[in-house]
């Protein structure tokens, strides 16, 4: 990618007055807060319709990744990348399953975390904690990812003349801005706008290369000459990878705090069931696009390394403006798109941190505060998760943001606390305790040893360490309720 | 249906989402290679089958409010 920027002056401030209107969204959210608690702060007051609701849920779940991510992998592997549509159905598959009961039983408990449905059901502090650590360890990295995510595109877009940890420090605080005025209400309201912006800008980007190139006909042609094992049916290893994926799917991007709190946060149960519904058929408007952006750039341009193929996106839109197919307008409307999506992610994953921080380990540790000084205190929290985020994202060495990949394989092992809990009363909560140890031990260490160069595949006969971890687990819950049964 | 059904229902569409059967890139069909127009179609039938199923089973818990 060279120094060329994607935008000129007039959109770079175009594109600034959108990022800074979201700071007067903020404030409204803050204008309609009802009172000062954790839940009106968190949860928006557990009173989300159903615009809102769909379109908070739309932008949190496809982030930065989604757009700049999948396009990448599309181009790496091909046809492959499909499995992504499933990937995200499948999390939508798990809250058509585990949602109507935990959101019952959030409006009856006032559950504020995913934790605090874990400690209602379980009693057992040492599995409240694990699971707040896993969910807070997941989210840092999301976070971290995310940000860098900003920092590259914000250099994109202006050709290098605002820098790298400039763009993450200034869109930063935007995001910590509103969210720390309005909690939940701003955020979700951004969201609202952000998802817009993101399904507009992906639907618009399809449209325009399906006429500009020909669409798949188009793709096949090319790919038959210049890479013909990406249009190659997947081997054996490949389909048990491509089940893994949806395995981790299910049990883990539906276990996203972020998301679980967006179920707690809901109306009503009509207002949740029809957003979900809906949910259920995104990943084949967005997800099905960017791969299809993705195979589009490879067909384009192929050969490109690894690190290159991750600025796909943003190679065909550079192609299309160079053919002049779309003007500064679209330009402006994919950008904003790309930068919605990774704002939306992020803003839901810093609230979630923050609500963990809270009512997760210092309410516990030190109760007897009030709600507006729990409130306080939160928003405090923010400002630090956001603070130490931005940090990192800047410094970090290479070497640890490989680390930072591993989200997925240590949030699946949360879920038997979550799927067995709502559907089996008898299991306790120490064999769930020793099976989420296991597993996650397992996963972090196969992963960590990959990670850092180790002979040790991340995915074991195909399938991910993570969902090996999970099987470990639930074999661990299984055991330890068998040898606890003869004490009763 | 019980959320049990569900759970099964739910898991044998996603695995046949899987295309195992396709070993060779044998056809083309609009464009695509046969197995991933499999893999789209499946995809989307599974959304739709999850559509149906969120209708049915959460109406239940819609009353019980």
């Amino acid at each position: 990618m060279n120094n060329t920027a994607l935008l000129s002056s007039g959109g770079i401030i175009i594109l600034c007055a959108y990022i800074l209107s979201l700071i007067g969204i903020g404030w409204l959210g803050k204008k309609a807060q009802k009172e000062q608690s954790l839940a009106d702060f968190y949860l928006a007051g557990r009173g989300m319709g159903f615009f809102v609701l769909f379109l908070t849920l739309y932008a949190t779940q496809y982030s930065g990744n989604t757009l700049v991510g999948f396009a990448g992998r599309a181009y790496r592997e091909g046809y492959l990348a499909l499995v992504l549509i499933t990937f995200l159905s499948a999390a939508v598959g798990a809250f058509a399953f585990y949602g109507p009961r935990l959101y019952r039983l959030s409006k009856k408990y006032k559950f504020i975390t995913p934790s605090d449905y874990i400690h209602h059901r379980y009693k057992y502090n040492k599995l409240t904690y694990m699971s707040a650590a896993i969910c807070l360890v997941a989210l840092t990295n999301y976070i971290l990812t995310n940000l860098k995510a900003i920092g590259f595109i914000v250099v994109a877009v202006t050709g290098g003349a605002i820098p790298f940890a400039y763009g993450i420090i200034a869109l930063s605080l935007v995001m910590v801005i509103y969210e720390s005025l309005g909690g939940m209400r701003s955020v979700a309201w951004t969201d609202a706008i952000q998802g817009t912006i993101l399904l507009v800008g992906v639907v618009t980007i399809f449209i325009t290369i399906n006429i500009e190139y020909g669409g798949f006909e188009f793709i096949y042609e090319h790919l038959q000459k210049v890479d013909p094992n990406k249009i190659s049916a997947p081997t054996p290893t490949q389909k048990m990878s491509w089940f893994s994926t949806i395995c981790l799917g299910f049990f883990g991007i539906s276990l996203y705090p972020h998301a679980i709190q967006r179920i707690y946060s809901a109306k009503k149960i009509k207002t949740l069931k029809r957003s979900i519904q809906i949910m259920a058929f995104m990943p084949l408007i967005t997800v099905l696009f960017m791969v299809f952006v993705g195979l589009t750039a490879l067909a384009l341009v192929p050969g490109l390394d690894r690190q290159a193929s991750e600025g796909a996106t943003l190679l065909v839109l550079k192609q299309l403006a160079e053919r002049g197919a779309i003007g500064t307008g679209m330009m402006i409307l994919f950008l904003s798109a790309t930068i919605a999506a990774i704002m939306s992610t992020v803003d839901s994953s810093l609230l979630s941190m923050s609500s963990i921080v809270t009512k997760d380990f210092y309410t516990r540790l030190k109760p007897g505060k009030n709600q507006a000084q729990l409130t306080q205190i939160g928003k405090g929290i923010s400002w630090a998760i956001m603070a130490f985020s931005v940090y990192l994202a800047i410094v970090l060495p290479q070497t640890i943001w490989r680390l930072l990949e591993i989200k997925l394989e240590l949030l699946i092992q949360i879920s038997p606390a979550i799927f067995i809990g709502l559907y089996n009363s008898k299991v306790k909560g120490k064999s769930i305790f020793y099976g989420m140890l296991v597993g996650t031990t397992f996963s972090l260490v196969v992963m960590v040893a990959n990670k850092l160069g180790l002979s040790v595949p991340a995915k074991p006969m195909g399938i991910h360490a993570g969902v090996w971890g999970l099987l470990i687990n639930s074999c661990t819950i299984y055991f330890f309720e068998k040898i606890q049964k003869p004490k009763e | 249906m019980k959320l049990d059904r569900i759970a099964i229902l739910s898991w044998v569409v996603l695995i046949f989402t899987v295309p195992w059967v396709f070993f060779e890139n044998e056809s083309r069909i609009i464009g695509l290679p046969s197995w991933a127009l499999y893999a789209i179609i499946t995809a989307a039938v599974y959304s739709i089958i999850l559509f149906v199923v969120i209708e049915k089973t959460w109406q239940k818990e819609e009353t019980d409010e």
